[in-house]
């Protein structure tokens, strides 16, 4: 076990599916070549195949004695191929044709989005945001024959070593949430880092950072202070996906619940919901149903003229409290030789805004 | 990340393991993992080496990790935002690495408004966050261009930009002189979202006589109710007010799509307390997290809002205080004509009144009617009664000062007799709507009841033919229960970044000889009247084109280039005898988003000698011009940024120089006068007399009166005038506001209904409910009976419901909403974008409108009916409503399109309730009044198509131009 753990809870009562978290990772991280299919961060609309396609019934993770569970790679189309578009050409070069893509569309990371599903008259889906778990069991890092995926003992985040990794991709298959992508330029198998930069300098990961719809919580979860650690551990209303892969990821999620069924606006969460049930326990487990329960109890006590402590901190007022970065705890508990491998001055270049005005002062 | 292939293993490398792994691959067996690297897998047997580390615990090898750490770098960072009308007016910081911007991140360093409520940050989007691409993307406009080709072609020729401006200058000129200053027509958009250069050529247009269009009417996202009942163009409270509701109604407001970095305020509202309803026809990306859902069949909301009042009515739920003073309610209307009872009608009179602006109430104590202060001819200037109780009911005999006798009664009574039609009951609401009795009256229940109530109002309702009923509908739901004028209440609408804080500095800037001396023109009315495009609707038997041949004679309405209106018919309105002939656009995309494309294409394109395009990236409008001026991006030039979703100011920022020969409009315009000044000399010219906006414009001193004699050259110096000549922005400077985003600091009263006070989110017309000052309205109340002839001839003198209008021949509407993906146009053909979509453009429709017509997912689809048609991929979603078919609006014309664009189905309907003037509030005033350029009515059929595609092509060499 690491020393430390990194968390994030994701509130899905609050994502918008705008899909800001996936642009701010790809522009920080994976708009290099080879790069193109590789979302880190992506959003999909459940129930739906998701990205890559189909993932979720794929197989992976760990049996119930913790053998590795077989599984399948996902194809090149299954992750959407990127597609470029010739503008210069009908713009600027007097080429009558419509602008297309370069190759006939079939699947993207988002190509059903909004579709959902429809029963008896109402419609739903809603939005799942999905980045790796950085598991405390780590399949993939099981299934790496070259040991080249490590589990940082500092802060929990785990990485694949580009210089030691092969390409094998027995990570990729190993993972259950197929959060690790393989790169045919570099040969190596590429997935999110948790910013870790960026958190060894204080800054939290772009993809919270970037987040506007407030969703995300970040910090220790062993931190008794962290937002995390009070909404996964004290309120207990924050869930892994998939639990049953066996993996512990460190990533949670407040499950969602959607307006009542046409025609029953009074009706209690748990009664005939719009969103099926069983959708939801197969996403989040059974232990969905009383997190439920107790979230929606906390929000009509609220709508009622009461004051929930619990909706008071997933309202999240500033950055300040949803997000608990902490580089010098953590450094503090970075194992002897690794520290060499941190920068020696964690402040790294300005952030500071530079004036372009030409005026003098 | 961009690095070289993996180096090959180096001979004699081990490949290291632990023992657990050795131990789990091995009893797993490696040949069950499915994948093609059995060499690999040979390698990795003969080469294990097992190794005493578990890398779960430990791991020796971490050197590595800079690899990442160095990609986390930069050499500076700037502030800047974009200007795409998106409402956002996001502060980014934007990241340089070796001359190249490389990525932009949020700032994120609004401050909090009070401890209590949520701050602003992060404030951006995804679209936001990947703007770089445009900067040097293959769409950019590197040099000044003329055509070579036919307009659309593509076909240019590179030219210099003395050759460029010199061409345009000699045109307008030519205008000027030998046909008129009003045949140069200036199309440009949204002040706020970047002032200086909306200033820049609307100063020039402005020191040529050229006409001023209107953009906020034209794209229909002007609220007509709220000029009509408050007399303002649009007043809503900054985002951060949601916050403080405990009821919020979504009403064809898709915030989760379209609010992205306000919709936050609203969830975080429903964990403060409040309850969320969402009303769309459409199952969307907001009705997601809605404690209720209404599934509303289109066109009926200003029945459902009407059925809302009679419910607070008959529920005894009135706030009637409230409404007594600061609505119209008590107002008395005479019953044989239904004109508000005025004071010249039972010559009522005291020294400095207007008696015909003088309005009445009954007072019961002396039985008789009594002056209502604050209304617009009346002498006092408050609302407030001093004590006296006005009567909301009753029918009252008054005499005349001719002596006769007439029957009055109260707005109150007309509203009520109005309610208690049949059709404004619950269950006949519940029918038409298409909703459950159930779930009406559970929305009526808690609209009447939770307090502070708010709707917040977009464009799905908003582009209806007959949005100002539906707005007035609204308006007086949450008016009736006190609901204006508080924080967290109100009809709050947000579509556009129309409001301009520092008003008084940008309206010196653009019009430095005062707006009087300026042609300013409605863009609905300019397009539809300039092109050969007729709504075949009629009207009390009248076409459209009566109406407003009538409005433009009466002087209701302006229409540019000016005609011999007396002389012309309403057949004639289309064809006129004097037509624009320049037409110059920037920070817009005229063309590719005008309703009724296809008539714009063949009649009006044609008829103009030079269309020009200020712009940094080749969108339709720029395709098809005839010069095209390379501009500087959001991120090469100095401008400001503000909105009416927040109530701070902060900057465009030039983070690097601008690229290839591009130029900031500030500097383009300026360099145009200057040409205008050249051609002048050169041809000798003497100053214009334009007698119709009383000025002599001496054009050879174009430029020293365009730059305020050299005191205005750059984009900062413009900024800073902006700045310097606004109370709200006292004190700050380009230079300041480039540290972090600043709070306003005041409101002008002349332009503002309420404070803006430390610690309060801004919210509007607290001036009325709390220091009871007359509203802008004729009545000096919130006005929901208007008395206008036009008004009482289509009997909409109180809201009432019509249905959309009907088109019996196609049995679809065609919604084309905004949606996440796009700003308008902007980020249309971005590739990140597109690659998280569908690639092509799509259309949405219900699974049963597929199966009838035996489309699947992702099928070729021609959409079509009389206008024209599009050829689309098609997206089958059952969250849509059947009924209607759905495309995000933006969508460029030369992107992916078989046939047609977005806008080739729809054509341009003017309401003639929408071209009134000379009403009290109600005259036309740039983007405040005038008909708005709805398209919610237009109606379709799909089929699939089975004609030719264009080939998915790889990339051939980038064009240099």
């Amino acid at each position: 076990m690491s020393s430390h753990q990194y968390a994030v809870v994701l509130d899905l009562n609050k994502c918008i599916g705008c899909q800001t978290c996936t642009i701010a990772c790809k522009k920080q991280w994976t708009d290099g070549d080879g790069m193109g299919a590789m979302y880190w961060n992506n959003v999909e609309t459940q129930p739906g195949t998701g990205y890559p396609r189909g993932y979720h019934t794929m197989g992976g993770g760990f049996d119930e004695q913790r053998n590795l569970r077989p599984s399948s790679l996902p194809t090149a189309e299954d992750y959407g191929v990127p597609f470029e578009y010739d503008y210069s050409q009908r713009l600027f070069g007097g080429r009558k044709k419509p602008v297309m893509p370069d190759v006939k569309p079939e699947y993207t990371p988002n190509w059903d989005e909004d579709v959902g599903g429809f029963e008896r008259g109402n419609p739903y889906y809603f939005y799942l945001p999905r980045l790796c778990n950085h598991c405390t069991h780590p399949a993939c890092l099981e299934a790496c024959p070259r040991g080249a995926i490590y589990k940082r003992q500092e802060d929990g985040i785990v990485l694949i070593d580009q210089e030691r990794c092969r390409g094998y991709r027995h990570c990729i298959e190993a993972c259950p949430y197929k959060k690790i992508y393989f790169n045919e330029v570099t040969g190596t198998s590429q997935k999110c880092i948790f910013c870790y930069p960026r958190l060894e300098r204080g800054t939290v990961q772009a993809c919270m950072a970037q987040c506007p719809g407030r969703i995300r919580f970040v910090g220790l979860l062993d931190d008794p202070d962290s937002p995390v650690h009070k909404l996964v551990r004290v309120h207990r209303v924050a869930l892994p996906l998939f639990p049953e892969r066996g993996t512990h990821p460190n990533v949670f999620y407040v499950p969602p619940f959607s307006p009542p069924r046409t025609g029953r606006p009074d009706a209690g969460v748990l009664d005939d919901p719009r969103f099926p049930l069983d959708y939801l326990k197969y996403l989040f487990s059974d232990a969905v149903v009383p997190v439920l329960s107790k979230l929606h109890g906390e929000l009509l006590k609220a709508q009622e003229g009461g004051r929930s402590e619990l909706l008071q901190l997933l309202i999240g007022r500033t950055a300040k409290d949803r997000f608990q970065i902490v580089p010098e705890k953590v450094r503090k508990a970075t194992p002897g030789p690794v520290s060499d491998a941190l920068p020696d001055d964690p402040a790294g270049p300005p952030l500071t805004i530079v004036s372009t005005s030409t005026k003098e002062d | 990340m961009s690095r070289k292939k993996a180096p090959p293993q180096q001979p004699g490398e081990k490949l290291v393991i632990s023992r657990r792994q050795l131990l789990k691959l091995c009893g797993l067996g490696l040949s069950s993992l499915a994948g093609c690297r059995s060499r690999h897998e040979e390698a990795a047997l003969e080469e294990f080496e097992v190794v005493d580390f578990d890398p779960l615990h430990k791991y020796p090898y971490r050197g590595w990790e800079a690899l990442y750490r160095k990609q986390f770098s930069w050499d500076r960072v700037v502030r800047s935002t974009h200007s795409a009308n998106c409402t956002g007016s996001c502060s980014w910081k934007v990241f340089v690495k070796d001359g190249i911007m490389v990525r932009e991140e949020q700032a994120a360093d609004y401050p909090a408004i009070s401890d209590d409520l949520p701050d602003y940050n992060p404030r951006g989007c995804q679209k936001g966050a990947c703007f770089v691409e445009y900067v040097y993307g293959a769409q950019r406009v590197k040099y000044p261009l003329i055509r070579a080709g036919e307009r659309g072609d593509g076909k240019w020729r590179r030219v210099s930009w003395d050759e460029a401006l010199d061409r345009i200058a000699a045109k307008l000129v030519e205008n000027i002189y030998e046909h008129g200053p009003d045949t140069n027509t200036f199309f440009t958009v949204i002040p706020a979202m970047s002032p200086v250069s909306f200033c820049s050529g609307v100063r020039l247009a402005h020191l040529i006589g050229g006409v001023a269009c209107s953009f906020y009417d034209w794209y229909c996202d002007l609220p007509p109710g709220e000029p009509i009942t408050w007399g303002v163009q649009t007043e809503a409270c900054e985002c951060a007010d949601w916050f403080n509701a405990k009821y919020i109604v979504l009403w064809g407001s898709n915030i989760n799509e379209t609010r992205i970095p306000d919709a936050h305020f609203a969830w975080e509202a429903r964990y403060n307390g409040a309850r969320v309803v969402c009303i769309a026809p459409e199952f969307n990306a907001s009705a997601v997290h809605a404690d209720q859902f209404l599934a509303i069949r289109p066109g009926t909301d200003s029945l459902l809002a009407l059925g809302a009042c009679r419910y607070i009515i008959e529920h005894g739920h009135v706030a009637e205080e409230y409404v007594r003073r600061q609505t119209d309610m008590p107002l008395l209307v005479r019953l044989d004509n239904q004109r508000l009872l005025r004071g010249t009608d039972i010559g009522w009179q005291e020294e400095g009144s207007d008696a015909d602006k003088v309005f009445f109430a009954f007072d019961e104590a002396s039985g008789a009617p009594k002056a209502m202060p604050g209304t617009m001819g009346h002498p006092s200037k408050t609302l407030d009664l001093d004590g006296w109780s006005p009567a909301l009911e009753g029918t009252f005999a008054v005499t005349l000062t001719d002596g006769t006798k007439v029957q009055v009664t109260t707005v109150f009574q007309q509203l009520r007799g109005q309610l208690m039609d049949d059709r404004y009951g619950l269950d006949r609401v519940a029918a038409e709507t298409g909703l459950t009795a159930a779930d009406v009256k559970r929305f009526y229940h808690d609209l009447a009841t939770r307090k502070p109530a708010m709707i917040v109002h977009g464009a799905g309702t908003n582009h209806w033919y007959h949005n100002d009923l539906i707005n007035r509908a609204m308006m007086l739901s949450v008016a009736l229960t006190g609901n204006v004028g508080v924080n967290g209440g109100g009809f709050n609408h947000y579509v556009g970044q129309e409001r301009v804080w520092p008003e008084h500095g940008l309206k010196k800037l653009a019009f430095p000889r005062g707006g009087k001396h300026q042609r300013f023109q409605n863009t609905t009315l300019w397009t539809y009247c300039h092109s050969k495009m007729a709504d075949p609707h009629k009207i009390n038997g009248k076409t459209p084109e009566h109406y407003i041949l009538e409005s433009v004679r009466n002087g209701w309405m302006p229409l540019w280039p000016r005609n011999d209106w007396d002389s012309i018919t309403p057949e004639q309105l289309h064809d006129l005898p004097r037509k624009p002939r320049a037409l110059l656009v920037w920070r817009a995309n005229y063309l590719n988003q005008a309703k009724g494309n296809e008539a714009i294409i063949a009649s009006l394109w044609k008829d103009l000698d030079l269309i020009v395009d200020v712009n940094f990236r080749m969108d339709t409008t720029a395709l098809y011009s005839d010069i095209v001026l390379p501009a500087a991006s959001y991120y090469e030039k100095a401008d400001l940024s503000s909105t009416d979703c927040h109530s701070f100011m902060h900057p465009i920022g030039a983070v690097l120089d601008p690229l290839y020969e591009s130029k900031p409009d500030w500097e383009i315009f300026g360099l145009l006068a200057k040409a205008i000044a050249k051609e002048v000399e050169r041809r000798n010219l003497p100053p214009f007399q334009d007698k119709e906006v009383g000025w002599t414009h001496d054009l050879r001193t174009a430029y020293d009166e365009w730059s305020d004699n050299g005191k205005l050259t750059t984009g900062e110096d413009a900024a800073n005038f902006i700045l310097q000549h606004a109370v709200e922005t006292k004190g700050m400077s380009y230079q300041t506001i480039q540290e972090a985003p600043q709070r306003f600091v005041a409101t002008d009263p002349e332009a503002w209904n309420s404070d803006i006070e430390p610690g309060r989110a801004y919210t509007p017309f607290t001036h009325q409910i709390e220091k009871q000052r007359p509203w802008r309205t004729l009545t000096g109340r919130q006005q929901f009976y208007i008395d206008h002839p036009w008004f009482l001839e289509f009997g909409e003198a109180l809201p009432i419901h019509k249905p959309p209008q009907d088109d019996p021949k196609f049995p679809l509407y065609w919604n084309t909403p905004h949606g996440r993906w796009s700003i308008h146009s902007t980020w249309r053909d971005n590739r990140y974008m597109l690659r998280l979509q569908r690639g092509l453009p799509i259309v949405y429709l219900h699974p049963d409108e597929a199966t009838s017509r035996g489309i699947q997912d992702n099928d070729w689809v021609r959409v079509y009916n009389d206008e024209g048609q599009a050829v689309v991929k098609a997206k089958i979603k059952p969250a849509e409503m059947a009924g209607r078919l759905t495309m995000y609006h933006g969508w460029e014309k030369y992107l992916g399109f078989q046939e047609g664009g977005w806008q080739s189905l729809s054509y341009i309907k003017i309401k003639p309730t929408q071209l009134v003037g000379g009403y009290g509030h109600l005259n036309f005033r740039l983007n405040y009044w005038g008909p708005t350029g709805n398209n919610r009515d237009i109606k379709v059929e799909i089929e699939r198509y089975e004609g030719p595609v264009a080939a998915y092509e790889p990339l051939i060499k980038p064009m240099d131009i």
